[in-house]
């Protein structure tokens, strides 16, 4: 059974393809989302999702979220007091996923297609493949979100010809693909985006006006984990309710002051504008590049829970001139098209006659020089071999010769981007070619990019005067895992324990419990002392009607003291 | 196997019925069972598209914006695409050439946050038509450009600059003019130094003023400096703002300069190097008046060839061999000068035969970067 994963910045969800249609598969607390964080207990179990959200609060410095932002580089985050890289983390999460989906289905699932965003470079994608091996799962197919939305969208399109428009923008990521449909073939004509872009960004800025507005009196230092991952919280929080209301209160407690902050859906879109603005770009160089005008759009399709915010909903009808759809509930659109792509995969019957097809949203090439005239060259310059929006599979090459007589080889760097200076380009990798001792006019080399459907770039070499050719490994990619890095991680993973699926409920429970403990004074924490010892006797009696009981009661009371949790 | 083969149908001009051919056809090859076999079929269906667009094409090729219709007003008023484009651009450009330079970027911003601007295709449409305003009159609106770019993302997508637009002929010309100003600045008040090379590469070709310019031998290694700064840095200055023919001229001059500078350094004392410099401006003397002729019967608009040309022609100018640069022996490649293979190479010299669609093609100009077929002119049918 193939299984389809949308591994998202801020919430991750699976779904399958069963009876021929698209499932939504709910986790250990019955929810579709889960909430991509994850939190080393004081026990050392690892608990994932809302238990690991309530953690990230109440033990910042053992908690870890948002790290899709860091997938391809080489950064660690720390997690009671040991390093994990961002694919452990997401490894850790798709591990859960991939329990879930086990108990859903009640067999073994050993494959899926994983989404990530069109905009995810070379090293990013190998990062997220690793990380669905490190989980033990064989990553099928790595399937660009908006293109999975399509998918999605596309099976319900009534109308045979039409073109439309995917704008997704999630917790961290933005982007934009233009989509063209006829006889039962679903073309991406073009895609665009921005990597650092999304629902996240809006919480900085709010966090930020927050603290130029009023600040924190004493000097509270703003460094500190657990200071950010409140403000944090709080920010999340009141852009929700802007979504709602016209004002909201940004409310953080301090000692047993409460400092304040009223902020209205006005104020809150002019602080966002410099985002705004970034969201325009990309929609822009889309139709350009697919040469299509807004107004031949059949429809304008929003994606990602970021688009619920209205100031996102106006800009778009604002672009477009008309409404966009959400017929789709804009965070299961991606899932719900990774559970179609794992059908295809499968082959199943229902999706026979339905092709897709997806382009290289970004132009890939390798650095060169350039003679200006007989004397006169320039290096660093861009020489592209895969042009963007070229549709993939797809394999280009381009013939370079070396600069001098006597070069012993050639150092082909390879670059992803849009800059005729390489400087300005992302470095993807190095690789040498080694040249036979001949004549320069005999030592041309052809340069070969292969491109596959998961956005995996393949390059060889081929040198016609000897036939030598290389199939080359991209190495030294910055931001890539070596084999005893990995090797590594298998071992570290292997060590952690999760706690069984049943008791995910009572860890939410105890978690949100100790946080509010934390977060309170007085009479309420008098009253949530309380429930966590009539809690951890419930759990030591170990009678499970009992401890349901008991969870209910405080879950109620809970969530009338802090309100229930947002997914 | 021809393209058509491969798409199963019989040649055909018709798109609706090429789409519904590779409809059918890529069910047989889809992307995930037989990559091999897709993009075969994505090759031969992207190709049939193409000669489509060929054939549609004469009636594009009339179309471009040409820049000289733009020196008109008339020429824009005709190429308008809906009456409040126009009025709006001319409202903004206006009041932004009123505003005191601090208050723009904020003025601009807005403006373009009124009723119904914020719409894709009315601000595509307001950018071409802001950017044919902006070039009328280019002296007077120079400062604006900077705002309007940083307001549309003009400078940041290098790939949009490389269409045939007006906003790419503005920061073109933009970017020139901001690289002449900044040379000028760089150097002494006077006519002297970088200045003084600068003034005399964007007047025409005055073999008196060579003579007493080159008498200093600072000047011409400033010369060599801005003729370096010109083609590395800014070819656009080299369309824009400096004088093409005149270009050339200098630059063989100062590339000729080369090995005697070398034997007079190696000469002691400076009265031998003042000597070769005195006999050296005799043989410029002489050879000044044989290549300016030669470099009046050449091409005119041959000097944007430097711009754009990974390769001139190694002994178009220069009769010694090729030295290489001294720079790192591995770092770096070299484009292939080949005839014929045109996805490798940019230059074509008169008689290069190409292969494009299933057709050859003959050059019949020299020509930079454009690829054979009816739409390049330059090209007829082998």
């Amino acid at each position: 059974m193939i299984v389809g994963i949308d591994l998202g910045t801020t919430n991750s969800l699976a779904a399958v393809w069963k009876d021929g249609t698209p499932q939504l598969i709910p986790n250990a607390l019955g929810q579709f989302m889960t909430p991509s964080c994850v939190s080393i207990a004081d026990d050392g179990q690892v608990l994932i999702g809302l238990a690991a959200r309530e953690r990230l609060r109440s033990r910042p410095e053992h908690s870890a979220a948002a790290f899709k932002r860091h997938m391809g580089t080489q950064k660690q985050l720390g997690l009671a007091g040991r390093n994990y890289r961002p694919e452990d983390l997401s490894a850790l999460l798709l591990k859960s996923l991939k329990a879930d989906a086990e108990a859903f289905l009640g067999q073994e699932v050993d494959e899926a297609v994983i989404t990530v965003p069109a905009y995810f470079n070379d090293t990013q994608r190998k990062a997220t493949r690793l990380a669905g091996e490190l989980a033990g799962l064989k990553v099928e197919r790595l399937l660009n979100e908006p293109t999975a939305a399509a998918l999605a969208y596309g099976l319900h399109q009534a109308a045979p010809e039409s073109q439309f428009l995917v704008f997704d923008l999630g917790g961290g990521t933005f982007d934009v693909s233009l989509m063209e449909m006829f006889s039962g073939v679903m073309e991406v004509r073009a895609s665009a985006g921005d990597n650092f872009l999304g629902g996240e960004d809006f919480v900085e800025v709010l966090v930020e006006g927050f603290l130029e507005d009023v600040g924190i009196p004493g000097g509270v230092d703003l460094r500190s984990a657990t200071t950010l991952a409140r403000l944090w919280a709080e920010g999340e929080r009141v852009k929700r309710e802007l979504s709602l209301h016209e004002t909201a209160v940004f409310r953080v407690q301090q000692g047993r002051r409460s400092l304040e902050w009223t902020v209205t859906s006005e104020r809150f879109e002019r602080l966002s504008a410099p985002l705004l603005e970034r969201l325009r770009r990309p929609v822009e160089r889309a139709l350009r590049d697919a040469k299509i005008s807004a107004k031949s759009l059949s429809r304008v399709v929003l994606v990602g829970g970021s688009t619920r915010m209205p100031l996102v909903h106006r800009l778009v009808a604002r672009m477009f001139g008309r409404f966009p759809s959400r017929d789709i509930d804009p965070d299961q659109a991606i899932v719900m098209g990774a559970a179609i792509q794992a059908g295809l995969k499968a082959r199943d019957v229902a999706l026979d006659e339905v092709v897709m097809t997806d382009v290289c949203p970004y132009t890939l090439g390798v650095e060169v020089t350039e003679n200006i005239s007989a004397h006169h060259t320039r290096g660093g310059l861009f020489l592209p071999i895969i042009e963007r929006n070229t549709v993939v599979p797809t394999s280009r090459s381009k013939t370079v010769f070396p600069v001098r007589e006597d070069q012993a080889q050639i150092d082909v760097k390879v670059y992803q981007g849009e800059s005729r200076e390489v400087s300005d380009n992302v470095l993807l990798g190095d690789l040498k070619v080694p040249l036979p001792k001949l004549s320069r006019a005999q030592q041309e080399v052809e340069i070969r990019f292969s491109y596959d459907i998961n956005g995996l770039l393949e390059v060889e070499s081929h040198i016609p005067a000897t036939g030598a050719r290389k199939s080359l490994l991209i190495e030294q990619s910055p931001g890539s895992m070596s084999a005893s890095d990995i090797q590594r991680s298998r071992e570290k993973l292997a060590a952690l324990k999760v706690p069984p699926r049943e008791q995910a409920e009572n860890r939410l429970v105890l978690e949100r419990l100790r946080r509010l403990y934390e977060l309170h004074l007085g009479e309420r924490r008098e009253w949530v002392a309380q429930r966590l010892l009539a809690f951890e006797g419930a759990l030591q009696g170990q009678d499970p009607r009992e401890i349901a009981h008991v969870r209910a009661e405080i879950t109620k009371g809970l969530d009338q003291l802090d309100g229930a949790p947002l997914l | 196997m021809t393209i058509w083969d491969e798409l199963g149908i019989a040649p055909t001009q018709d798109r609706s019925s090429l789409r519904r051919a590779y409809a059918l056809r890529v069910k047989q090859v889809k992307p995930e069972v037989d990559p091999a076999g897709f993009q075969r079929l994505r090759q031969a269906y992207e190709e049939a598209l193409r000669q489509n667009e060929d054939e549609a094409a004469p009636e594009t090729v009339a179309e471009p914006v040409s820049t000289a219709a733009e020196q008109t007003q008339g020429a824009v008023v005709e190429e308008l695409p809906a009456p409040p484009v126009f009025q709006t651009a001319v409202e903004v450009v206006q009041a932004l050439q009123e505003a005191p330079a601090g208050r723009r970027k904020e003025l601009l911003y807005e403006a373009m946050k009124a009723e119904g601007r914020e719409d894709l295709d009315f601000q595509a449409a307001l950018q071409r038509v802001l950017a044919r305003l902006l070039l009328q009159h280019f002296d007077r609106h120079y400062a604006l450009v900077a705002v309007l770019a940083e307001r549309f993302g003009w400078e940041e997508d290098d790939d949009a600059l490389h269409e045939n637009s007006p906003v790419a002929e503005l920061i073109g010309r933009s970017i020139a003019r901001r690289w002449r100003l900044r040379i000028e600045a760089s150097g002494p008040s006077d006519i002297m130094g970088v200045r003084g090379a600068l003034h005399l590469l964007r007047g025409p070709i005055t073999p008196t003023t060579f003579e007493s310019f080159a008498s200093r031998k600072q000047n011409l290694a400033d010369m060599r400096e801005v003729l370096r700064q010109l083609l590395d840095d800014c070819p656009q200055a080299l369309r824009y703002e400096t004088h093409g023919e005149t270009v050339q001229w200098w630059r063989r001059r100062v590339e000729l300069e080369e090995p005697i500078r070398a034997k007079s350094a190696s000469a002691a004392g400076q009265s031998a190097g003042m000597r070769f410099s005195f006999w050296w401006i005799i043989l410029f003397l002489i050879i000044v008046g044989q290549v300016g002729r030669c470099a009046n019967s050449t091409a005119p608009g041959h000097a944007s060839d430097y711009s754009r040309s990974s390769h001139s022609h190694p002994n178009e100018f220069d009769p010694r061999p090729h030295s290489p640069p001294d720079s790192d022996p591995v770092a770096s490649m070299n484009f292939k000068h080949l005839k014929g293979n045109w996805s490798a190479v940019m230059v074509y010299q008169p008689g290069d035969v190409a292969m494009h669609g299933n057709q050859l093609w003959r050059a019949h100009t020299p020509l930079t970067g454009q690829p054979p077929g009816p739409k390049g002119s330059g090209w007829e049918p082998f």
